[in-house]
């Protein structure tokens, strides 16, 4: 039973011992993956789901309430506010943002995993990463 | 409008998969010849769909082991470094030099998928000693491949390149990144798509972050493409699988000259 519906996620029509083959080796796959890779696509998958998800309720709410939201950007409090209630706009442009802090996050979890690994040189080089993208929120 | 965007979304990125190119070369001109928008906004929407599905496509490259992390971010240094520079300056010119600039990219890219096939990598040199070095295992093979990259700095230049362009025309830069990472750094075909995955999602977030205090991203256009362009990413990868796509590669090569022509006329 089991074995059937993992064959239905992966939308291919194949054989009972193809399935235990492609088992096998996702097992010998993943058994032997560094944390890094585990936690980094955790934060990939996740984050754009989730901003896709938020996205998805903002194009909701603009058709619940066409005309309503405002056509562009919205300044910091004005943000907050209308996220709040429920501005079409607002949540697309909190999904965006989303989207955006994925990839951020995903070197945030590789540099502090490098840390725990003692990977001196990966943390630095994730550091020096993190200061250009904050030097490149500064510049305007 | 909006299931408009999204249905086109679905296609650019259907498209993209077919062709193993980012949605970004196709995206950005329909956007400017076919809905009249400008062309910063343009390429703004297409830095946040390119974000969208690196993160996914990455994700899956690190879920099987396949990305080197370690090269990724140091070659991301140079490509953050071109893109906060590249779309820096993208919006300060004007609309009529970004197109321009945007065709002629065209033309190298159709350049560049023209000659992909011939492209010959000498085999990577078999070996898990080194910093760089990474070990995979690839389920057509069914063995470990382990290899050493090798000339990694004589990639930063066409890296930061790749970054510039990025962030000026709004493309992924996979489709320069991987024959670099490929031919130059000799990084096994699979293990250079599944680095440069990860490389394009951190880029892409330099340039957006430009573009997004200029306020050139509207997300009442961002977000119906982004969600079609997910969604198409999906059916894309499992309807590659049974499409021959030597023929559409060809035509579509045919389709991206006229494009940066009319880009150039427009």
């Amino acid at each position: 039973m089991r074995l059937e519906s993992w064959s239905r996620t992966s939308g291919t029509c194949i054989t009972r011992k193809k399935i235990l083959d492609r088992i096998v080796l996702n097992k010998q796959t993943f058994n032997r993956r560094p944390r890094i890779y585990v936690y980094m696509s955790l934060v990939l998958r996740y984050g754009g789901r989730i901003g896709a998800g938020v996205m998805l309720i903002g194009l909701v709410l603009l058709h619940l309430h066409p005309g309503a939201g405002t056509p562009d950007n919205l300044p910091g409090t004005m943000f907050f506010r209308a996220l709040l209630h429920f501005d079409a706009v607002a949540w697309m442009q909190a999904g965006i943002l989303v989207l955006i802090a994925t990839p951020i996050l995903g070197l945030l979890t590789a540099t502090t995993v490098a840390i725990f690994d003692r990977d001196w040189r990966l943390f630095i080089n994730g550091l020096l990463l993190m200061l250009m993208l904050c030097i490149t929120l500064l510049v305007r | 409008m909006a299931l408009l965007l999204v249905g086109a979304g679905v296609i650019i990125s259907i498209l993209g998969s077919l062709l193993g190119i980012g949605g970004g070369v196709i995206l950005v001109p329909f956007l400017v010849l076919g809905l009249h928008v400008p062309i910063h906004q343009a390429v703004a929407t297409s830095l946040v769909a390119i974000i969208a599905t690196s993160s996914q496509v990455a994700a899956f490259g690190e879920q099987h082991g396949f990305t080197n992390i370690r090269l990724a971010l140091l070659l991301n240094a140079f490509t953050i470094l071109g893109a906060t520079l590249g779309s820096l300056w993208a919006t300060r010119v004007e609309e009529e030099i970004l197109r321009d600039i945007f065709a002629g990219a065209v033309f190298v890219i159709a350049f560049i998928m023209l000659i992909q096939n011939r492209l010959k990598q000498t085999p990577p040199p078999e070996s898990n000693s080194g910093y760089f070095a990474a070990e995979y295992y690839d389920p057509n093979e069914k063995r470990d491949i382990a290899y050493r990259p090798g000339h990694v700095a004589a990639a930063f230049g066409a890296i930061f390149v790749s970054g510039a362009f990025s962030g000026m025309i709004g493309t992924s830069g996979g489709i320069f990144n991987v024959p670099v990472l490929s031919l130059v750094s000799r990084v096994p075909i699979r293990a250079a798509a599944a680095t440069s995955s990860l490389m394009i999602g951190l880029t892409a977030v330099a340039g957006t972050l430009v573009y997004y205090q200029a306020h050139f991203i509207r997300p009442a256009l961002a977000t119906p493409i982004v969600l079609g362009i997910m969604l198409g990413s999906w059916l894309g990868t499992r309807l590659s699988v049974h499409v021959h796509s030597k023929w559409l590669r060809r035509l579509f090569i045919v389709l991206l000259l006229v494009t940066a022509l009319k880009m150039i006329m427009a």
